[in-house]
């Protein structure tokens, strides 16, 4: 069986704002959601800038309807809003969202909550608050907030977590074993991985500055992203947005942390994806690049698309330069934007980029522009060398 | 401490550092380059020994492009710690 | 979909698809994995950087390799699907420990899981699809119908496929398949072998 999967349901919550309408007024405008740190309580805090998510963790429960004395991770609860918005836009009915799949990506689960814990001999809550702490139970909380009760699984592969997982639920509709599957990601700030990018000193202290040539790390953020794919024959009338066509992973295999200078591993994946979509590079309308604003995945990166794409590269810029980089959940967020830029025709251009580097004849997009926007293709790389590329296509 | 002392001691210390359990304090040149081919370290290695020259000898360095140049051979680390490290004189 | 080789580290044992392999003879895991690092003459210095999970997969997918002709297939050709139950949890506290004096860089690196398909990745040029799923156990369910999508949707010809856990140094396991998509081999590659092989 080879069905044809579409998108029906976006939600998104990160920097720029709660929920896909806000988040487009930030992007379209250019508003940036970078900015000094505010709720993340860490000794770094003057030293660097984030993408925070701008609420309270009381905020947030309070936008849900939760219980201020839950003992909950910030992860569940940006999970929660993204997840949420993306079912009540799909329209999807009590029993179908009972029986529909959640495929969620995390890296840090729990860890915002596990990591206040002042001392583990005296903690009096020190069980539940452990029993949050792995990624996979982030993934049962959200299913079970949503009355999901289908098949449910997480994955951990970095930073392109969140592609891998709508990847998955897109080979399980296309395949037959599935036909509703919710998909995404997410991730709260922590001070385990601000102190871990900052050991790897790739951590810009200004705000980053993706494909620039003065550019020098990157900023983290946080958030959640998740849409509901379908079979194109279950879904509703008219609630389809648009296809996930091509999809594709690869490994760069180069090194632990870094990517090849030449991407190998990124043109893999974009190649892959492409075929599996079935479109040429010179079809591609936009890239919705990984672009964290390091030297070294900017300078791969770059260069994977030039070799790739030849004579037709296509627009392409990183949205992380609004919203920091959203680590596990960045894929499903980034999904949900290339999602908006074919519903509006619209590309949006991200923010402080001036120059390419020297040995580059490419640069990114600089204004936002209205167009023919086909098919967009939206990269996620994470550490492991581990390479995603989805393809979000018009229907 | 003199110069040899501390070429000696930072053997030791790169060897522990890094985990080279396959190599002899004896079997590193202090002149040969650390990077690249020699002892097949890698930009995470960098990573530790900076890690190393705060915890051991007090010197911050936060520019890691600093780093590949001070720890171009033992040797120039060695110079680099006699002429910034507060913990030697 | 046929199984050509499986490995499995636990209780100081590391065998494969012919019986034992190796005994630590009631060593602990750090050191036994050295002592069989030794034993194989492998030569590969970055070993001694990895963490302990690391180590095991590594050492497991070693064992996998043993006899297979790795140059007959393309990079792209080769996929990884793992799976555990712990993430990098004792690695996770072993950094968050650093963390108040200086953060190490060297564990932070392995406080992803997929980091152990990457090690394997690098040392083996595997350049084809990797995944890492987080279970409540061993499901081999999961396993087996995700390698048969892999295979059905991608250019895969092998697949390393399985589990590895580590608590510490002496509660771990490490199970892996390698699985040939038409290459026939004794073992076929389905649910029940994933369930009854490698115990």
């Amino acid at each position: 069986m080879s069905r044809k999967v579409v998108v029906t349901g976006l939600g998104i919550i990160s920097a720029l704002g709660t929920g896909a309408e806000n988040n487009m007024i930030a992007l379209s405008e250019g508003h940036t959601g970078i900015a000094s740190v505010e709720h993340l309580k860490t000794r770094l805090k003057d030293e660097f800038v984030l993408g925070e998510v701008k609420c309270s963790n009381d905020e947030l429960k309070h936008l849900l309807g939760i219980n201020k004395q839950l003992l909950i991770s910030r992860t569940c609860l940006l999970a929660f809003h993204a997840g949420r918005e993306a079912l009540e836009m799909s329209g999807l009915k009590e029993d179908e969202i009972k029986s529909c799949g959640l495929i969620s990506g995390t890296t840090v689960g729990g860890m915002d909550l596990t990591e206040q814990i002042r001392d583990f001999t005296t903690e009096k809550n020190l069980k539940k608050i452990l029993s949050n702490h792995p990624c996979g139970d982030t993934t049962e909380k959200l299913a079970s907030f949503l009355g999901i009760k289908g098949f449910t699984t997480t994955y951990n592969t970095a930073c392109s977590s969140a592609a891998n997982a709508i990847m998955f639920a897109a080979r399980l509709i296309k395949s037959g074993r599935a036909d509703r599957i919710l998909a995404g990601g997410t991730d709260a700030l922590s001070c385990f991985t601000l102190n871990g990018f900052n050991s790897l000193m790739i951590l810009d202290r200004n705000p980053c500055r993706p494909f620039d040539q003065s550019r020098s790390g990157l900023n983290l953020g946080e958030g959640a992203g998740y849409i509901l794919l379908e079979a194109e024959e279950v879904a509703k009338p008219g609630k389809a947005l648009v296809y996930l066509s091509g999809y594709a992973n690869s490994n760069d295999a180069h090194h632990q942390t870094a990517s090849s200078p030449e991407g190998t591993g990124a043109i893999l994946s974009m190649q892959k994806a492409m075929e599996v979509a079935g479109i040429s590079c010179s079809e591609v309308s936009y890239i919705n690049a990984h672009g964290t604003g390091t030297p070294n995945n900017d300078a791969s990166e770059a260069r994977a698309i030039a070799t790739l794409f030849g004579p037709n590269v296509p627009p392409y810029s990183s949205t992380k330069s609004l919203t920091g980089h959203t680590l596990g959940a960045c894929g499903g967020i980034e999904a949900v934007f290339s999602v908006k830029s074919i519903l509006n025709q619209e590309i949006y251009a991200g923010i402080n980029f001036t120059l390419s580097d020297e040995d580059l004849d490419i640069s990114p997009l600089t204004h936002n522009r209205k167009g023919q926007i086909n098919h967009v293709l939206s990269n996620s790389f994470g550490f492991g060398g581990n390479n995603s590329s989805l393809i979000f296509s018009k229907i | 401490m003199n110069m040899d002392a501390l070429v000696e001691e930072l053997k030791v210390k790169l060897i522990e550092q890094l985990n080279l359990e396959d190599i002899k304090p004896e079997e590193i040149n202090p002149s040969e380059p650390l990077f690249g081919d020699g002892l097949g370290l890698d930009s995470i290695d960098a990573l530790e020994l900076i890690v190393l020259l705060e915890r051991d000898y007090g010197i911050k360095i936060s520019d890691p492009k600093e780093g590949r140049k001070v720890f171009a051979t033992l040797l120039t680390m060695a110079e680099y710690i006699r002429a910034n490290s507060p913990a030697i004189s | 979909m046929y199984i050509l080789n499986h490995c499995r580290i636990s209780k100081g044992i590391i065998s494969d698809s012919d019986g034992i392999v190796f005994d630590s003879q009631g060593n602990n895991l750090a050191y036994f994995l050295k002592e069989f690092y030794k034993f194989d003459k492998i030569i590969y210095p970055k070993f001694y950087k990895m963490d302990e999970q690391c180590k095991l997969a590594f050492i497991a997918s070693e064992v996998l390799f043993r006899n297979f002709r790795r140059d007959d297939y393309a990079d792209e050709e080769l996929a990884m699907i793992f799976a555990n139950s712990d993430s990098t949890l004792t690695t996770d506290m072993s950094f968050w420990d650093s963390t108040f004096a200086i953060a190490s860089p060297g564990l932070f690196v392995y406080t992803l899981p997929n980091i152990m398909l990457g090690e394997i990745a690098i040392r083996n040029k595997i350049k084809g699809e990797n995944i890492f799923f987080i279970s409540r156990e061993y499901d081999p369910k999961l396993l087996y119908n995700q390698t048969e999508l892999v295979f059905q949707n991608t250019n895969t010809k092998i697949a390393i496929v399985g589990w590895v856990n580590y608590e510490n140094d002496t509660s771990y396991l490490a199970k892996l398949f390698l699985v040939s998509k038409s290459d026939e081999a004794k073992n076929i590659f389905s649910l029940e072998n994933l369930i009854n092989l490698n115990n």
